[in-house]
């Protein structure tokens, strides 16, 4: 669409807390604009990942080009950035902020501002972006627009008077959200003749076309045949191609101030599109770097290991591609006795370790052992060191430790008032410390807590859930660190401690947990053709003791008139089961008992 | 013509009823397609008549064979002459008790069966209740009466342990019973609980209670003793016999020699090839996707064979020859399967004889996990 005036692109976001939407409303603009056919529309378009689609979730930012006729007659570009919506990504979303004027605030109309909806929103009002709620799903029985119009004035302090009241699902009002999105967000500025800045937003790596950066471009503009520079590293390139995003890459002839969209020059090292960076011209360059975003820190860590040793570079090839347009990954070599060679990562929540880890096994189809997360403790040495400790198994003897820290949080949980006694029950069993409890509206509060960030990295978001029916939601931010009576606890199979299980705890809970662990264990692995002694241990103390007896019988009855289908089909499936497999030792462990021991309750 | 010998295995699907734990390819009530039936399965012979096979072996098995008209059986016995050589070493009807009358057995002599396997299963009336079998004991011990008097001088019962409710006395006393009346060769099977069987839905609501995996092993264990006291060898994991009285049958699908299955829902190894027949009747009459025009009709790897010849081997007293094994392995592989043999008999869960491995009495009650650490090794 060449021609159009900077006036007509709107460039906004759509930040909405998890399941209430925001998916859907996009699915519904790319339709509404003609942008994807009905007919080749399914269902969560921008989640190009199968996990995605399968978790119902967004992990990866996007950006999609959509042309609207507006009520006025005058023709507009929509320049659409998709953001995740789950609390561990809250990085992700402030990036695609930065891209954008104005951002579209989606709340379901039953379940009405949720801890993530005030997290997104107050990041975009942060971030100087004109902010529209748009109250979604008002088609339920149980949708009360008027209440959640009236707690978005009260408890975000936004002009809600104008908040289209629509159901993405259905498609109701959904172009009152696309005249908003002309209305009320400001056209992008900058100039076409200023040295290019162009903020890198997101990236991508593709076989053929090397790293590509998603771009909005402030200042100035770019295309085939620039000669760009990297501003971070001044490392400069060819561009190959440029273009926008339909929601497929579709190449135009060149990007002017105020367009998102991508630029290719054959960049082959991923580092060279870090996300953040700006990128200019070397012909007519920029003075300075547009502000970049905070940096951003990994709080969980863990040890991902190749199942299969042979596969290490593999497994670093993967990491690699993976970070390139994940900023919040980190990994660094490191071993253990037990899995061999591997590489200690850094994450920013526990779901972000787990969809890492689910991408290395369908985008580059490697079977993976993780070891238990961890947070980075502080060690105060007898010396008068501190050492920071993100390894478990790394932990110096006690007697030279003089105390320990652990990470803490300060954790915002917004709930119905009925659930209030079982979260401050459930926070207390956390060893939270209660800060405030506000009223939001007559029934509903923010309780302040805070929170060991070892105590809500594994489950606790999953039993928040459960404890209050799925009413209650959490956002959390890192808010420095505590002295703690801290131990490590260490898991014995058959006598030899499996140090990819090694933990640390608090001391009051280590009895508690290494029983868990030790029961879990038992139930995870399977019988042997030996009984395997599982013991829970600090230092020298066992603490808690189970046993896998050895296995009785593991035989199939005849083969029926020479049918040994079912017994290759048995035989199949135990080769699989077998890859799975790590030998410690004599003893056979599955990859899954690696996560199963980190759900407790 | 080569005259080349095959097993010959032939499927009557038709049961009075079926069994509470019964899952397999047989149909109560619908003895009326038995005419239509026995003439498809002639056909399907007709498929192997250029190939001039004798028939080696030959096995009717079901369902119950002995549910049906005897003519429906002769009609498939001719339709073998037709197509195969008829010079049998064995040949074996399954009969259940309470179907296969004097009369009846009196004329399988004469079609030229010499073995009958009969489907005991216990001697127990509480045991034969709880797994829903038609006869008692009373019509089991006349069966085996009435095989004698009709001229079977090899006959052989089923029985089944680890029925719940059923103690370690209750099978021993059955086998014990099995020897008393002379029966020349008994199968010990153990149950299996299967999917959407009413025996595992009874299980599930909690009206039985299963037989725990110690248990088991204190039946298998003890009726083996009683039979080796009784002068039964265990030639295979389920199977124990007078000498002599081996099934030769068996023995091919453990040694995988050829044989072809017939009938609906039957299966075949043949030119190492693996083929089977589509599982109902109807299915079975009606389609073209028979015997060695089945859908499923698949070539058989080196590796899928060397992986055959442990699964099955194993199971045999006679074991599987390392050689066989070697000579198609790469030298990486012919040592990885050294030092896993090793570790296995160290683990005593092999024993090792020239280069004839055989499963010892441990390694028997967990072969699936012996057999997966030596197919792991090619």
């Amino acid at each position: 669409m060449p021609g159009i005036a900077k006036e007509n692109i709107r460039n906004f976001s759509i930040i909405a807390h998890i399941d209430h939407g925001k998916s859907t409303l996009a699915d519904r603009l790319l339709e509404r604009t003609g942008r994807v056919a009905q007919r080749d529309m399914v269902a969560q378009i921008l989640d190009s990942m199968d996990l995605e689609k399968e978790k119902g979730i967004t992990i990866k930012s996007r950006a999609v080009r959509l042309s609207y006729t507006a009520k006025n007659g005058e023709d507009y570009v929509l320049n659409l950035i998709d953001t995740p919506g789950h609390v561990d990504f809250t990085y992700e979303v402030s990036r695609s902020l930065a891209a954008c004027e104005g951002a579209l605030l989606v709340v379901d109309a039953s379940q009405g501002i949720e801890a993530q909806t005030l997290a997104n929103a107050y990041l975009a009002i942060e971030n100087d972006l004109e902010v529209i709620p748009v109250i979604n799903k008002v088609d339920l029985p149980s949708a009360e627009p008027e209440r959640v119009r009236g707690e978005i004035e009260d408890v975000i302090g936004l002009d809600a008077s104008m908040a289209p009241l629509i159901s993405a699902k259905t498609g109701l009002n959904i172009d009152d959200v696309l005249e908003a999105i002309v209305n009320y967000i400001p056209s992008p500025e900058g100039n076409d003749d200023a040295p290019l800045q162009a903020l890198i937003f997101d990236s991508f790596y593709d076989s053929y076309k090397g790293a590509i950066a998603y771009v909005r471009i402030k200042e100035g503009t770019v295309q085939v045949g620039d000669t760009i520079i990297m501003m971070s590293n001044g490392h400069s390139f060819e561009v190959t191609e440029v273009g926008f995003f339909t929601p497929d890459m579709s190449p135009c002839d060149v990007l002017r101030a105020g367009d998102v969209g991508y630029i290719c020059a054959s960049i082959k090292n991923v580092q060279d599109t870090t996300v953040g960076d700006t990128i200019t011209k070397q012909s007519n360059k920029a003075k300075e770097p547009l502000p970049g975003y905070r940096a951003v820190q990994p709080m969980v860590f863990a040890g991902f290991y190749p199942a299969d040793g042979s596969n290490y570079d593999a497994l670093r090839d993967a990491l690699e591609k993976l970070k390139l347009n994940d900023a919040a990954l980190t990994f660094e070599a490191e071993t253990s006795t037990a899995l061999g060679f591997g590489f200690r990562c850094g994450f920013l929540g526990l779901l972000h370790m787990d969809i890492i880890q689910e991408r290395i096994d369908r985008e580059f189809n490697l079977d993976i052992v993780t070891t238990s997360p961890s947070v980075i403790y502080k060690l105060m040495m007898t010396s008068g060191e501190v050492v920071e400790l993100s390894n478990p198994t790394n932990m110096p003897d006690a007697t030279l430790i003089e105390y320990m820290e652990e990470p803490v949080v300060e954790a915002h949980i917004m709930t119905p008032n009925d659930f209030v006694g079982g979260i401050m029950e459930l926070c207390q069993d956390r060893r939270g410390t209660y800060i405030d409890m506000e009223y939001m509206e007559e029934n509903r509060v923010i309780l302040k807590y805070i929170l060991p960030l070892n105590e809500i990295i594994y489950d606790f978001f999953d039993i928040l859930k459960s404890r209050t029916r799925g009413y209650a939601s959490l956002d959390y931010e890192l808010s420095g660190y505590r002295r703690s009576e801290l131990v490590k606890l260490d898991i014995l199979l058959n006598g030899d401690i499996i140090d990819a299980f090694s933990m640390i705890v608090h001391k009051e809970k280590s009895y508690a947990k290494g029983r868990f662990v030790a029961q879990k264990l038992k139930d995870v692995i399977p019988q042997q053709m030996f009984e395997i002694p599982i013991q829970a241990a600090i230092g020298n103390k066992v603490i808690a003791r189970e046993t896998i007896r050895a296995l009785r019988k593991d035989v199939l009855a005849k083969c029926y008139g020479g049918d040994i289908t079912r017994k290759k089909k048995l035989l199949e499936k135990q080769k699989e089961g077998k890859k799975k497999m790590r030998q410690f030792g004599t003893v056979e462990v599955p990859s899954e008992a690696f996560m199963a021991v980190l759900k407790f309750e | 013509m080569s005259n080349k010998g095959v097993s010959l295995y032939v499927h009557i699907p038709y049961c009075r009823r079926k069994c509470r734990y019964c899952d397999f390819a047989s149909f109560a009530g619908r003895g009326d397609t038995a005419q239509a039936y026995a003439k498809r399965v002639v056909d399907e012979l007709l498929q192997y008549k250029d190939e001039g096979l004798t028939a080696r072996t030959v096995f009717f098995g079901g369902g119950t064979p002995s549910e049906v008209d005897t003519d429906v059986i002769k009609t498939i016995v001719n339709g073998i002459k037709e197509s195969f050589v008829w010079a049998p070493v064995e040949a074996t009807i399954e009969c259940n008790p309470c179907s296969a009358t004097l009369q009846k057995l009196t004329e399988y002599r004469a079609m030229g069966f010499d073995r009958v396997s009969i489907g005991v299963q216990s001697f127990d009336e509480a045991v034969l209740k709880t797994i829903g079998r038609v006869h008692d004991s009373r019509e089991a011990m006349d069966c085996i009466k009435n095989a004698r008097l009709a001229g079977f001088k090899n006959v052989s019962i089923d029985l089944m342990f680890s029925i719940p409710g059923q103690t370690a006395e209750m099978l021993t006393e059955s086998a014990e019973l099995a020897a008393e009346l002379g029966v020349d060769h008994v199968s010990v099977y153990s149950l299996i609980l299967e999917e959407g069987t009413p025996l595992t839905e009874a299980v599930d609501r909690g009206e039985l209670e299963t037989v725990g995996e110690d248990e088991d092993r204190l039946m298998y264990g003890s009726v083996c003793e009683l039979l080796a006291k009784k002068g039964y060898k265990r030639y295979e994991v389920s199977n124990f016999a007078k000498d002599g009285f081996e099934s030769k049958h068996n023995m091919a699908y453990w040694q995988r020699l050829d044989y072809i299955g017939v009938g609906s829902a039957a299966h075949s190894c043949y030119m190492e090839e693996r083929y089977s027949n589509p599982v109902t009747i109807e299915g079975y009459i009606s389609s073209d996707k028979v015997g060695r025009h089945a859908e499923d009709r698949v070539s058989l790897t080196d590796t899928d064979i060397l992986e055959e010849t442990v699964m099955l081997g194993l199971r045999t007293a006679a074991g599987v020859n390392v050689k066989r094994l070697t000579e198609k392995l790469s030298d990486k592989g012919q040592a990885r399967l050294t030092d896993v043999i090793n570790k296995l008999v160290n683990e005593c869960l092999l024993s090792c004889d020239g280069d004839v491995i055989r499963a010892t009495d441990k390694g028997l009650d967990v072969l699936n996990r012996v057999i997966l650490e030596i197919v792991s090794a090619f």
